[in-house]
């Protein structure tokens, strides 16, 4: 009998991908909800590789619900020297663009049950917390609380515009919303995302988890302040968006200190990369 | 192990038999340094298995500088109908550049098809060094100037021929298929190949031993992060990435895609931390930003990360980046200064 060999699949081959819809975030970010032509699983906190064709791929956190994974949705902040997100912010619906993934690990979303979750978006950073967010609402009871706390540039730079909104009557969800220059519009606080983050938001903090994703100086700053609130180390977790090219742990892209984001992230909690200089810069 | 004995032209014959078959490659000099050549069956020469590794690392055979890995819209399933080589001649420091690698791109959950399916198909012969250059320092890493693993057979050149010692079915394969009737090896020509092994170890250690560190590379890299003992070289290194070009065991990629007719190309070019670009995204943010950073980051990942990750270090000591370097820059010098400044 000759045994047939195992087929063996291409992992650098995008798969196609159907633009469903593209909303405009602000001026400088659209989200995309794409089906791909093979379904991809996702959790909150995975990302994906993804383009048009032709032009190349980025990696871009998944946005969207887990709960509804027959599509998926980026979030894309256009980048004015950026090939593929020019590329990918010129896309219409109906358009094909290109994916792989999902890639690296997830947010550990059973052991947050029965805890107080806080959430902490700062910037695009917040595409990622808004597919966390949706799968903590989705089963919200088995959550001690949820707790959103939201830091964009300006209000107009603010992403998920609609969905905020709901969210400030939501019970379900304890939102405070910050920019760090209003305009008049505006009715929340104004100043950086650490001045709406405070010790009472959190009830019994020695077992509550941190949930975060940012700019590299948000986290800076936002580390001290959570470890003063009293979280620990091991329970405040981050997504670390670096330069993934492969996704795959084999290009060496990603790498912070001894993990490569894309295959041992990108979610890191506090103390793994604590020590790693090019984790914070 | 089997070990046979071969005379110069019964090798000739079995390299013309192999190079019909399918490409066989082999050490050969030119301008003064050894490089791979694919072997020529008209050619009366024979490889060249004296001396040191060649200047290519043996990754490019395995993992090109530029190739295109995907062209869509097409299937997803990867297909070689590349019928394979012959490496005759590969030094135990490329070898070892291998099993660095295999921990890479063939033994992670996601596997670089293209390496497996050429480590799967190519037939390895090792062979013993000789002459080691004042940059070879493997034995400073643990390693012998001769092949202990990774290979299918290796050869030892003695007097009037050499010693095939073959250690896989593989290598058995190809030795049977070379067509010549071959006799074991004698006592007396094993132990000429030993005292030959031992004599370019010697030389090897001996050159090194003013390299020396008590504590082991992997500990120096891991304590000694923001030593001043970096600084005299973080500003003579010109980032020119030539070490990490050669470097058996360096494997960075960075993806392009490209428009080609009505298809669409996927290529991977080889890319290096030392260049400014590396860590920069489309916002023009760079994890990396100074040459502090950058400059460090090879010895972080080939002393830090792969022990943390593989339980091995990336360094198989071909002492090819020292020879590239054009600052002059020698890396046994640079850990050694680790370890010197700890006490100062």
């Amino acid at each position: 009998m000759t045994l047939r060999r195992a087929k063996v699949l291409n992992p650098y081959m995008p798969v196609e991908a159907e633009i469903l819809d593209v909303v405009d975030e602000n001026s400088a970010i659209k989200t995309y909800v794409l089906k791909p032509r093979e379904p991809i699983h996702f959790q909150p906190g995975h990302f994906v590789m993804a383009g048009m064709p032709g032009v190349g791929e980025s990696p871009f956190g998944v946005s969207s619900s887990c709960f509804e994974d027959d599509t998926l949705a980026i979030s894309v902040q256009i980048q004015p020297r950026g090939k593929n997100t020019t590329a990918l912010h010129n896309a219409k619906r109906g358009e094909t663009a290109l994916i792989r993934g999902p890639f690296g690990n997830s947010y550990p979303m059973d052991y947050y049950k029965g805890r107080e979750v806080y959430v902490v978006g700062g910037g695009v950073g917040m595409a990622p917390m808004r597919s966390v967010l949706l799968a903590l609402l989705h089963e919200s009871d088995k959550y001690k609380s949820i707790v959103l706390r939201y830091g964009a540039r300006n209000p107009e730079l603010r992403m998920y515009k609609d969905l905020c909104l709901s969210w400030e009557t939501d019970p379900r969800i304890d939102a405070v919303y910050t920019v760090d220059v209003a305009d008049e519009s505006w009715r929340h606080n104004v100043g950086v995302v650490t001045s709406i983050m405070k010790p009472e938001d959190i009830k019994d903090v020695p077992n509550a988890v941190a949930v975060a994703c940012g700019p590299p100086i948000m986290l800076r700053f936002m580390v001290p302040l959570l470890l003063e609130m009293g979280f620990k180390p091991e329970h405040m977790y981050f997504s670390m968006e670096k330069n993934m090219s492969c996704g795959m742990g084999l290009c060496g892209h990603c790498r912070i200190g001894t993990y490569y984001v894309c295959k041992d992230g990108p979610v890191f909690t506090y103390d793994q990369i604590r020590d790693f200089p090019d984790a914070w810069s | 192990m089997l070990t046979l004995f071969a005379t110069s032209s019964k090798l000739q014959q079995m390299l013309k038999v192999w190079s019909g078959e399918k490409p066989v490659y082999v050490p050969v000099s030119r301008a003064g340094h050894r490089h791979w050549a694919q072997f020529d069956s008209n050619s009366e020469t024979l490889p060249e298995l004296d001396g040191i590794r060649a200047v290519e690392p043996l990754k490019v055979f395995y993992f090109r500088t530029r190739e295109t890995v995907a062209t869509y819209p097409s299937g997803t399933e990867f297909v070689d109908d590349e019928p394979g080589f012959v490496l005759f001649g590969a030094k135990n420091c490329d070898l070892r550049g291998l099993e660095c690698l295999d921990e890479t791109f063939a033994k992670g959950e996601i596997k670089d098809p293209f390496w497996v399916s050429r480590r799967e198909k190519a037939v390895v012969i090792g062979a013993d060094c000789s002459e080691p250059s004042p940059a070879c320092f493997c034995t400073l890493l643990g390693i012998t100037p001769y092949p202990q693993t990774s290979f299918d057979v290796s050869v030892a050149v003695v007097s009037d021929g050499v010693i095939l010692e073959v250690a896989t079915d593989k290598g058995k394969n190809l030795i049977e298929a070379g067509g010549v009737e071959l006799a074991e090896a004698s006592d007396e020509q094993l132990a000429e190949r030993d005292r030959n092994r031992q004599a370019t170890k010697s030389k090897v250690e001996e050159q090194n031993r003013q390299y020396e560190t008590t504590r082991p590379y992997q500990e120096l890299v891991e304590s000694n992060y923001d030593s001043p003992a970096w600084n005299k070289y973080v500003g003579k290194c010109r980032e020119d990435a030539a070490c990490l070009a050669v470097c058996p065991t360096c494997h960075c990629f960075v993806l392009y895609d490209q428009k080609v007719g009505d298809k669409n190309e996927r290529v991977r070019v080889w890319d290096f931390c030392y260049l400014r670009g590396y860590t920069r995204v489309g916002g023009g943010h760079s994890a990396r930003a100074t040459g502090n950073d950058r400059f460090k980051n090879k010895y972080v990942k080939k002393f830090q990360f792969y022990p943390s990750q593989f339980d091995m270090v990336a360094c198989t000591g071909c002492g090819r980046c020292i020879d590239a370097c054009l600052a002059g820059i020698d890396m046994r010098q640079v850990l050694h200064d680790l370890e010197e400044s700890e006490g100062a």
